[in-house]
């Protein structure tokens, strides 16, 4: 009758309860303890006696409790041995906790500078824990890869235009391994290439767009470890093509196979064809990045076009730190190929550490953020400290009279250490509750493309993060008040000067870390309406999008791709929802758009030997640039007359016209590409379009008709009242063609606006958010430290009314102190914005760094908010009773 | 140690009968005291520590397990000095058995067990 999980539980509760034992015994019999423990256990079980187990339980546990007291006794009598060092702690421990005691005791007296204080500290550190929770997750959580420093990516790319890259092409893959294979730091390389597969179920075909072909090396290199089943190995591979195993994802395996563990070994049909599922590997997981759900092996065939330029390659090093000489080494390797291959000449090859590849482009939006709640922790410690001072200058008189009773200097200084410790714990702990409440909103509001977003949590590190800065903090600014004790047998007058000279200092810190950060927010929101502003070359506005990517096996002959188009397109036109349909290989602010340039060269001109001319291509159907109401300048658009057997026409975009016939009329000139295999006659000249994103700059582009170059990945657009429904009738079309042959996605254009904005949008919004929080923090701290002058200075304000000066005279007396303080800080700020403008210019667009407007309304916002807080104690101070003034003290 | 107490008295006793590992002990200790005394591990390994912290039990090489035996056992056995306590405690418990036996109330011959 033994049943071992009951007995495992019960072993693990008797290991719970030894915790009440004294350490040391624990180190020296905990196992035998245990071991002894499931020995009775297994007797009391085989005794056979009624509940004998159970009775055996309550009393070994009870026995272990009864044990405990005898246990410390003995551990306190042996520890006497070192008696000194006991003595010694022990006294350091009640200091502590008379300190601590004490601590809390004053801030539960002094409820509203407490709840200041605390509110206070707790923002700045909640929204600190928050934006670490992203630091961490997204730039700093293990990826789940073996060694993933020893992982790189390469691009290839023009050393002329970096960002000109391009995929690698098969044959020059093989060569480049052949040169370094073998040699250090090369350990292995990897490719792999995107593609889209159909997954058929009995009832439903589903598009995969995320799936990944990878070599047999591609597992090797990443080192992971699968969920069930199995990786890919070298084994799985078929010579010249695609293997017939996959592996999955677990997000596609919960989807459409819930989770089944049954998966592993079955056939499923990819692509009309059976394959057999040999692993799932857990979610999120980067292979190469954290959307792919299917992998697959295939065998790179050098003459397949459909891989030219397509392929990604990853490298692993063979040790720590190879990755500039790997990268000098390919440098060569580049120089030596691109003699080899002409359409390479001028190309490097870069090596870019894999986690690099992850979240680099979204680092510096990261850094940003977390400077700025740096810069609002900053603020909060100053005004804590300022607060802490203005109190020790009230509490001066009981600090004087504990020194003349002979106290310490160490241990004063250690009571107020005790109560700045704990104010910040306090606030930490309250700013756990801002922090997951800042934590939501920021995964409410973070662009949704963010690489990595799931490994965003608030979990032990990020806690553990939180706890530091608490602590940091409260050591900051408790050092302020310390001053106070350090000059509190000095003489008074010259301690007075220092300390508010501090004081003034800690709130020109807050208005100027105010006044910088007032300023960021408004370069980013003058940048975003710039951005919005925009003229993108198409409008965006009541377009449905639609992801067509053909099966190559079905409609592998360019006539059935160019018949498939051209039927769905004649079938939306009919329908009554559509205004105006077309469609293009390549689609502007669209991420998933593989998007390249070809070399061309101009007709009647030499060719270019160097390759340098390169203009984006697109093929496009006819309606595409009306529906996209993309400007047509000159000439005309295509229509249904260019065929394949007709002279083959191009479209230009301005760009291109104005580079490759400057002041002449385009049309009716001719261009060549691929090397002058193909030319192509000018027939009109198209608006330039903002193609990455709103702030691109425009390059060459050219369109060729569809029917001319066929192509079988599209994407469909529609205009439309309701885009929505437009969406929907292109899927419903594509399936009533071939219901194996479904839309990959559907998306509405504007969404692709606002995605290529969100970055801009989160910042501005963060920004904004924290620059209010900032505003209100040194609001709060210059009405707190106006009210203690006030306070100070009653004596002073008594005689000056004596003497006969007005109210208004008193209040001006006042807010003027509070417009000098203001003035400081605004100058000390202004001054380091241009810091701050330089650190945010690849954020902006269309502003400078030192924007007018931005330090303008940063500096007036604060300059009412220091006046606003100035006005209430000024108020106070011009109705003090001028004879009750006097008599203090 | 000026006193033992009787649960440490009974560990001594158990291991004069050679060296023993936790289970053992808890097994002889139960034969002494004719199924009356259960000694548990908590309480078993505080007076363990104890014992060894006054040099009256010390641990045993343990190559002298049986090969099938747990090898995470430990074993413990009398150190010389825990042997002459033994006997000098079992020569206290035996004047103060002869003085209970001579007085007239001698209904309490298995009474106790313990000083």
């Amino acid at each position: 009758m033994t049943s071992p999980r009951i007995r495992s539980v019960a072993t693990r509760l008797f290991g719970l309860v030894l915790r009440i034992l004294p350490s040391s015994l624990r180190r020296e019999y905990e196992e035998q303890m245990g071991l002894l423990f499931e020995e009775l256990e297994r007797a009391a079980v085989s005794s056979g006696r009624p509940w004998g187990r159970w009775r055996f339980l309550v009393s070994a546990f009870a026995d272990v409790v009864r044990s405990a007291p005898a246990a410390w006794r003995f551990e306190r009598r042996s520890r006497r041995g070192s008696r000194e060092t006991g003595a010694r702690s022990r006294r350091f421990a009640a200091t502590w906790t008379h300190d601590a005691r004490m601590a809390v005791r004053l801030l539960t007296k002094q409820r509203l500078f407490t709840l200041v204080a605390v509110t206070t500290l707790a923002l700045g550190i909640g929204a600190n824990t928050a934006i670490f929770s992203v630091v961490y997750g997204v730039l700093l959580r293990p990826l789940g890869i073996r060694d993933a420093e020893q992982v790189a990516v390469l691009t290839l790319h023009r050393e002329a235009v970096p960002s000109d890259t391009s995929g690698f092409y098969q044959r020059y893959l093989e060569d480049m391994r052949a040169e370094v294979s073998g040699s250090a730091p090369f350990e292995r390389f990897a490719s792999f290439i995107y593609e889209s597969v159909t997954l058929e179920e009995t009832e439903s075909v589903t598009e995969i767009g995320s799936a990944v072909m990878v070599d047999g090396e591609f597992f090797g290199v990443m080192g992971v470890a699968p969920l069930l089943g199995r990786v890919l190995t070298p084994d799985d591979v078929v010579p010249g093509q695609i293997g017939d195993v996959c592996v999955i994802g677990e997000t596609l395996w919960r989807q459409a196979f819930g989770a089944d563990p049954s998966i592993i070994d079955r056939d499923i049909v990819l692509d009309g064809r059976a394959v057999r599922v040999v692993g799932v590997l857990p979610a999120k997981l980067p292979l190469p990045d954290a959307g792919a759900e299917l992998w697959m092996i295939q065998d790179w065939d050098p003459d397949d076009r459909n891989l030219l330029g397509r392929i990604g390659v990853l490298l692993r090093l063979s040790e720590d730190n190879a990755l500039p000489l790997a990268q000098s080494r390919l440098r060569d390797v580049a120089e030596r190929l691109g003699r080899t291959y002409p359409r390479f000449a001028g190309y490097t090859i870069s090596v870019l550490p894999f986690r690099e590849s992850l979240v680099g482009s979204v680092r510096p939006a990261i850094v940003l953020a977390a400077s700025a709640v740096g810069l609002i922790l900053l603020i909060a410690c100053a005004n804590t400290a300022s607060l802490l001072l203005a109190r020790a200058t009230v509490r001066g008189a009981e600090i004087s009279t504990r020194r003349a009773l002979g106290a310490k200097r160490s241990q004063l200084a250690s009571q107020l250490l005790a109560e700045s410790l704990a104010l910040s714990t306090l606030g930490g702990a309250v700013g756990l509750v801002v922090a997951f409440w800042f934590h939501r909103m920021l995964l409410a509001v973070a662009p949704s493309y963010l690489p990595r977003l799931s490994d965003v949590r608030l979990d032990l590190p990020v806690l553990l993060f939180s706890f530091g800065v608490s602590v940091a903090a409260g050591v900051l600014f408790g050092f302020a008040p310390m001053t106070r004790v350090a000059g509190s047998d000095s003489k008074a007058r010259g301690a007075t000067a220092k300390r508010s000279l501090l004081g003034d200092g800690l709130i020109v810190a807050q208005l100027a870390l105010s006044v910088m950060l007032l300023v960021a927010a408004g370069l980013m929101l003058r940048s975003l309406s710039e951005l919005r502003s925009q003229d993108l070359g198409f409008d965006p506005v009541g377009v449905a999008g639609a992801r067509i990517y053909l099966d190559s096996d079905t409609y592998g002959d360019d006539p059935l791709e160019e018949a498939y188009f051209a039927t769905l397109l004649e079938r939306l036109r009919a329908r009554p929802e559509i205004e105006k349909v077309g469609a293009s290989s390549g689609l502007p602010l669209d991420p998933f758009t593989i998007d390249y340039d070809l070399p061309y060269s101009i007709g009647g001109q030499a060719a270019d030997p160097e390759g340098t001319r390169q203009a984006f291509f697109r093929s496009i159907t006819a309606g595409y640039i009306e529906t996209m109401r993309i400007r047509l300048l000159s000439g005309r658009t295509f229509e249904s007359t260019d065929r394949q057997d007709t002279v083959h026409v191009a479209l230009v975009n301005e760009t291109f016209a104005s580079v490759g016939w400057p002041d002449q009329d385009p049309i009716g000139r001719t261009f060549s590409i691929y090397g002058g295999a193909e030319e192509l006659l000018v027939v009109g000249v198209v608006g330039d379009v903002h193609f990455g994103s709103p702030g691109s700059s425009f390059k060459p582009e050219f369109f060729v008709p569809h029917s001319q170059f066929t192509y079988g990945a599209m994407t469909v657009v529609a205009r439309s009242r309701d885009p929505s429904a437009a969406a929907l009738a292109i899927a419903s079309e594509a399936l009533a063609i071939n219901r194996r042959q479904p839309v990959s996605s559907t998306f509405a254009l504007e969404t692709l606006l606002a995605r290529s904005l969100s970055t801009d949008r989160f910042l501005a919004l963060l920004l904004s958010l924290l620059s209010v929080l900032a505003l209100l923090i040194s609001s709060a701290g210059v009405y707190g430290v106006l009210s203690y002058w006030v306070n100070q200075s009653r004596r002073e304000i008594g005689v000056r009314m004596a003497f006969g000066a007005s109210a208004r005279a008193v209040v001006a007396h006042v807010v003027n102190r509070g417009i000098t303080l203001a003035a400081v800080g605004i100058v000390v700020g202004v001054g380091s914005s241009v810091v701050v403008g330089r650190f945010m210019q690849r954020f902006l667009f269309g502003v400078g760094a030192m924007d007018g407007f931005a330090v303008a309304a940063g500096v007036g916002v604060l300059l009412t908010a220091a006046i606003a807080a100035s006005l209430v104690p000024a108020w106070r101070a011009a109705h003090l009773d001028p004879m009750a003034s006097l008599k203090v003290d | 140690m000026s006193t033992l107490r009787p649960v440490e008295f009974h560990v001594l006793l158990a291991l004069a009968s050679g060296p023993a590992h936790g289970y053992g002990l808890v097994r002889r200790i139960a034969d002494h005291s004719e199924g009356r005394l259960s000694i548990l591990p908590g309480n078993l390994y505080t007076v363990i520590r104890r014992l060894v912290a006054f040099g009256l039990v010390r641990e045993t090489d343990a190559a002298a397990t049986p090969p099938e035996e747990d090898s995470r056992r430990r074993y413990f056995e009398l150190s010389s000095a825990g042997r002459a306590r033994l006997s000098e405690e079992a020569r206290h418990l035996q004047t103060l058995v002869e003085r209970v036996g001579a007085l007239p109330i001698s209904s309490a011959e298995k009474g106790g067990g313990h000083p």
